[in-house]
């Protein structure tokens, strides 16, 4: 043990000297907390729109004000409608509305009318905010146009409930955590030990007699202090300058913190043990780590809409539990027992990798 | 002159060889990006779908009932399995995503009484599914109002949508693209910032340095390998791309491979301008990091640029990511628009001479 500190002691010292690396591990997080708090908006607003107005009627204005007083979209004329796929070509706008000749006509006698909405697609995001907006759109121009009487329309009333303002920060940030910790738990791991192989100094602390085990606790303890330091700023940066709430228990997300750290510290271990070579080690950490953890734990897409043979898959990832359990924790405030799941998944990888880890170490000692 | 090309050639082909002899380095570069691509390709979307939908309402209540019939018709939603009589439990316990709950005494009787009211439940953790969930059954609950009417006094506007240039809205088209660039960003500054990094590291740096070639043939030596194999992953991740998912190249096929030459140039460039400033490889690896996170969340790739602060709108389009994907899109998908190629082009040359001209710079001061 007490050599296995003074691995630990070394390793730290190593950290501290290595300025850039202290900093980067530490400026890493900030950033990526900060372009996520302030740069990324997922709500859509002002998306540019061209309207074709065939009919130039007081009910075509009307319904083109509704949608440019909307503050969701933003209103451009054109009056060709051979302009309409160019204007969606070119990108000068996303969408494109025509309202046909006799719209107001055709109100006004009861026969009611149809209105085209071009999206372009190619860009999916912009198009899937559009249709998302429609519904509202629909029962605000026909209050405006139609004028429908109360009693024959009923209101739909929605209760956001974890996250009534639809802040779509609170939605980021708590994920942020698995991703930071992803970055400097797995790949930071993996690149020290990788490098202590591809020097050959591996093989020198093996002839010591420092045991394994000893040299691995030594070398990745002061890593994970780090990232519990990232840990801590995020979570600071997440209360106080985003005012995301955290509605669980504090010592259960940190036993969730823990779990996620411990299983990703073992895969950093067995990528580096396997590669042995600091390039192929980042490279496979990124692929099989950060990668995933990014585009498949439900950070920003999504688990639910993913094909059902995806969202299987995505149960061997670590982050997608951690994930579960971070939202969990801050926005819905979850008891232990209600995450059981993600906690019993989380478990099993931790115990799986970390034998995995050690024992690959060991066999790869006897050759 | 032809000596000088000599040389260059046996740096290039010695580079290349060095990265490609280790085998699993082989399967990293060539087939992980490919299934990574089928991956995230197939597996992501945007479209909120799978929805777990519960109704409240008391059995008599047969207009709130048909809601949820048909909302359950469409794709979008799946019915929740539900314990319990409390609907706010099914949400905390996520057995349901959104709750329809009908007014008590029945939504045929207070509307009659002139006030009906559907409330909904949602859980908003997630707020943009929470509204999409929201915009869905508001369209659908249009629909059964128009039809319990029968019909007959509804005169409204009716919204009809084509989606253009993806007509099924199928995420992948819109991913692939995304996710090509990205992976070849990746690839190209990490290996170019690490390779020169490890000559540092190990001290083979100053032996280069003292060979008998000038700094320009010691930068193309260390850049045109890496930019070779970003050439051919772009190739390969393209044809694969067009061969397994049916991505259309609907554009001129010309500058798609411009372009593409262009955006490599600029991340080799990068990643040099990386390498110069890092020590090791860990440092390296860790800038490119600085760099390549915000290049990805700032590029449009994932996140509408129109959507970010003003003052951060700048920075997005200095990012040379941000015009690659916006021509990859624009050229396979939309087939466009040349005023558009030869903006978006033009800005990307721009970018790409600008930050070769201070990567080589900096890299002759750093060997001198």
């Amino acid at each position: 043990m007490k050599r296995a500190v003074a691995i630990a002691k070394k390793e730290f010292a190593h950290i501290l000297r290595d300025r850039f690396t202290l900093s980067m591990a530490l400026i890493l997080p900030l950033m990526v907390v900060f372009i996520f708090g302030v740069a990324i908006e997922f709500n859509q607003a002002n998306i540019p729109t061209a309207f074709l107005d065939q009919d130039r009627s007081q009910s075509s204005r009307q319904l083109i004000e509704s949608f440019s007083s909307s503050n969701y979209f933003i209103a451009s004329s054109i009056y060709d409608i051979g302009r309409i796929i160019r204007t969606l070509e070119s990108e000068s706008a996303k969408a494109a509305i025509v309202i046909p000749p006799q719209f107001e006509k055709n109100l006004l006698s009861g026969r009611g009318s149809e209105v085209q909405i071009l999206v372009n697609a190619a860009d999916n995001q912009s198009a899937g905010s559009v249709l998302s907006y429609i519904g509202d759109m629909q029962v605000r121009v026909n209050k405006k146009l139609v004028g429908t009487s109360a009693s024959r329309f009923p209101a739909i009333e929605s209760r956001f409930l974890f996250n009534p303002e639809l802040n779509s920060k609170w939605f980021t940030v708590p994920g942020l955590m698995v991703i930071i910790m992803t970055m400097i738990a797995l790949l930071l791991t993996a690149l020290t030990i990788a490098k202590e192989w591809e020097f050959g100094s591996m093989e020198l602390l093996l002839s010591t007699p420092v045991k394994p085990l000893e040299i691995i606790v030594g070398k990745i303890a002061p890593y994970a202090v780090l990232c519990f330091v990232a840990i801590v700023l995020t979570y600071l940066c997440a209360r106080i300058l985003f005012g995301v709430p955290f509605r669980g228990n504090h010592l259960t997300y940190l036993f969730g913190c823990f779990l996620f750290l411990t299983t990703y510290l073992a895969q950093g271990l067995m990528i580096s043990v396997i590669t042995r070579k600091q390039m192929l080690a980042m490279q496979i950490s990124m692929l099989t780590g950060l990668l995933p953890s990014q585009l498949l734990s439900g950070f920003i897409f999504p688990i639910e809409n993913m094909p059902t043979i995806f969202q299987w898959l995505t149960m061997i990832l670590p982050a997608r539990w951690f994930m579960e359990i971070s939202r969990d924790s801050f926005l819905q405030g979850a008891s232990f027992w209600q995450m059981r799941t993600p906690f019993l998944a989380l478990l099993v990888q931790m115990i799986l990798f970390v034998a995995v880890a050690i024992r690959k170490f060991k066999k790869d000692l006897e050759l | 002159m032809n000596r000088r090309f000599q040389v260059l050639k046996s740096f290039v082909r010695k580079e290349i060889l060095q990265i490609l002899r280790d085998k699993r380095m082989r399967i990293v570069l060539f087939v992980a990006p490919l299934m990574q691509l089928v991956i995230f390709g197939v597996a992501i979307s945007t479209e909120t779908r799978n929805v777990n939908l519960a109704l409240f309402a008391k059995p008599h209540d047969v207009l709130t009932r048909d809601l949820y019939q048909r909302a359950l018709q469409t794709h979008w939603f799946i019915p929740a399995r539900i314990s319990g009589a409390d609907p706010f439990a099914w949400i905390q316990s996520s057995e349901a995503d959104a709750v329809i709950v009908g007014p008590t005494d029945g939504l045929g009787r207070s509307l009659s009484s002139g006030k009906g009211t559907i409330q909904l439940l949602i859980n908003a953790q997630n707020s943009i599914r929470a509204q999409a969930i929201e915009s869905y059954l508001k369209v659908i609950a249009n629909s059964v109002y128009h039809d319990a009417d029968g019909g007959r006094n509804w005169g409204g506007v009716q919204f009809s949508v084509r989606a253009l240039f993806n007509p099924t809205m199928e995420t992948s088209m819109y991913m692939v693209p995304g996710v090509m660039s990205m992976l070849m960003c990746l690839i190209t500054i990490l290996l170019t910032s690490m390779s020169v990094a490890r000559e540092k590291e190990m001290g083979t740096i100053e032996t280069l340095t003292a060979a008998p070639i000038d700094s320009w043939d010691l930068m193309l030596g260390k850049t045109i390998p890496f930019i070779i194999l970003g050439a051919v992953q772009a190739v390969l991740i393209l044809v694969f791309a067009v061969v397994a998912f049916g991505l259309p190249i609907r554009g001129p096929i010309g500058f798609l491979f411009f372009a593409s030459l262009l955006m490599i140039t600029a991340t080799v460039a990068i990643g040099l301008l990386i390498s110069t400033i890092s020590k090791s490889q860990q440092q390296a690896m860790l800038g490119g990091f600085i760099y390549l996170f915000p290049s990805y969340l700032l590029s449009g790739l994932m996140f509408p640029i129109e959507n970010m602060p003003i003052y951060i709108q700048p920075i997005a389009y200095i990012n040379p990511l941000t015009h690659y994907i916006g021509l990859l899109r624009n050229i396979l998908l939309v087939g466009g628009d040349s005023h558009y190629f030869y903006t978006h082009i033009l800005v990307l040359f721009v970018i790409a001479i600008v930050i070769s001209f201070f990567a080589f710079r900096r890299f002759r001061s750093m060997i001198l």
